[in-house]
């Protein structure tokens, strides 16, 4: 079960060429090309004449053809060629999706086509803002998506998971700020007068004690952005050395998902040997996240139903974003 | 944890005779036998606060709070205290909470509370909430 009126980051920029490149988003297969003129299109990777996928084709102008017996569809889906008659089939077509391109990512609208509502993609300029320097990685995890925004909303895994990196025992000593706001979660962490995190200290040329904070917001249910750094103690947020961590969750099934992810930082932005460490430094982190959470994706799928999780107070943020998501999913239902 | 609801009644399509539960012990649904709950309704422009609870397990106090400048109260860490913002804004530690705004604090969260009217005269509905047993009262169970 997926909540599908949503925008979703299928790919990157980078990923969608002149080649078909295939996508499986909510269990729904989509080919994903670009016309002549660099549009992005995304259709269902699933040809209407015998159901091969459309990715293996070839891309004929503006249209792509079916690798099996030709059948050729255009950017809306419509079959403009069955090479064996002249007649076409009428219901030769294939379902095509809404899709925006901004700052490096490619967002598709797996719901109802009139109600994608371009101006509710997420905020993501900090991507392609030149203040700021970005890290990126993208990486499939054999996990249900909400494993992933549970780990989000509960950084004290951070504690435990990311020991050499960004973790730290003082991480779950602190408390958090839940807030709701519609459909919007966020959980809060601020942390005075404590060390910079292994992974940035360098970079951030700090030693001795500073404010840190994190604040994950949920943007349910396929996008979560993590505001962090570190201030001088008692100085605003603002005056600190900055990070958003942009994550684009995007399930492919019940126990897959892909992880896009985007690191942006405002400090030390001319310092190319900090983001040559931050991306070893950084696919680290994500890797130890996969590995844990491929690990409960295993030790859930052998859980008996009845048992639940023992939810503590720092999984505040966790169960909110659950409730959202459950209210999501029966909205759709009906 | 400090929990910030924004007009959870305005975005919410709960009951509306009953409303929406803003907190609530247990609020994992199905687990542990239900203990209390907190609703939040608005009806012709008012908020409308209701408190459902074992009494045999549960105490509960409730009170209309109206502020000039500033509300000061210290909690105990074993209650935990609800806060719905009826009219005007106030500010608490750093948050801008709006007319049905609620807030909740429960153990580790500041015990000093110090809630401030930013313009007029504002109010709030302050629920109490704390345990028989003695043991800490929370909302997530
Ligand atoms: S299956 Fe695509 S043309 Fe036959
Ligand atoms: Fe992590």
């Amino acid at each position: 079960m997926y909540v599908l009126n949503a925008w979703y980051v299928a790919a990157w920029s980078t990923e969608v060429n002149r080649e078909p490149a295939r996508r499986v988003i909510c269990e729904i297969p989509v080919v994903l090309y670009r016309t002549q003129a660099g549009a992005a299109v995304a259709l269902e990777d699933r040809c209407a004449h015998r159901g091969y996928p459309l990715s293996p084709g070839r891309l004929v102008g503006d249209d792509i053809e079916c690798g099996y017996h030709g059948f050729t569809f255009d950017c809306s889906g419509a079959c403009v060629r069955v090479p064996a008659q002249d007649i076409i089939p009428k219901q030769a077509f294939v379902r095509s999706f809404p899709v925006v391109e901004k700052d490096g990512w490619i967002w598709i609208w797996t719901g109802q086509k009139e109600l994608a509502d371009v101006s509710k993609v997420p905020d993501t300029h900090w991507m392609s803002d030149p203040e700021w320097v970005t890290v990126t990685h993208s990486m499939p995890f054999a996990c249900r998506a909400e494993l992933i925004h549970d780990n989000l909303l509960d950084l004290t895994h951070e504690s435990f998971i990311h020991t050499s990196t960004v973790g730290d025992d003082y991480i779950y000593k602190h408390g958090i700020t839940v807030e709701v706001d519609g459909d919007v979660v966020s959980a809060d962490r601020l942390m005075p007068g404590v060390v910079a995190p292994p992974l940035y200290a360098r970079t951030m040329a700090t030693d001795g004690l500073y404010d840190r904070f994190h604040c994950t917001v949920f943007y349910p249910p396929g996008y979560l952005l993590l505001h962090s750094g570190i201030t001088e103690q008692g100085k605003p947020r603002e005056e600190g050395y900055l990070i958003k961590v942009l994550n684009g969750i995007t399930p492919i099934d019940a126990h897959n998902s892909w992880y896009y992810y985007a690191f942006s930082r405002n400090f030390g932005t001319d310092q190319h040997w900090a983001t040559e460490e931050l991306i070893t430094g950084l696919a680290t982190v994500l890797e130890e996240d996969k590995a844990a959470l491929e690990w409960q994706e295993i030790g859930l799928q052998s859980r008996p139903y009845d048992v639940r999780d023992s939810l503590i107070a720092q999984d505040a943020g966790v169960a909110k974003a659950r409730k959202v998501m459950e209210r999501l999913l029966a909205a759709e239902k009906q | 944890m400090q929990l910030i609801l924004r007009q959870p009644a305005a975005v919410d399509t709960g009951d509306e005779s009953t409303g929406v539960v803003v907190a609530a012990s247990p609020d994992t649904f199905g687990r542990e036998q239900w203990q209390w709950d907190v609703r939040l309704a608005e009806s012709a422009g008012r908020y409308v606060v209701t408190v459902s609870r074992n009494a045999k397990t549960i105490d509960v106090i409730e009170e209309r709070i109206d502020i000039a400048n500033a509300y000061e109260a210290t909690r105990s860490v074993n209650e935990l205290w609800l806060a719905v913002v009826l009219d005007h804004p106030v500010t608490h530690g750093g948050f801008l909470l709006e007319p049905g705004d609620v807030a909740v604090w429960e153990g580790d969260d500041p015990t000093s509370l110090s809630i401030r009217a930013v313009a007029n005269n504002a109010s709030l509905h302050v629920v109490r909430i704390t345990r028989r047993d003695g043991k800490a009262a929370r909302w997530v169970p």
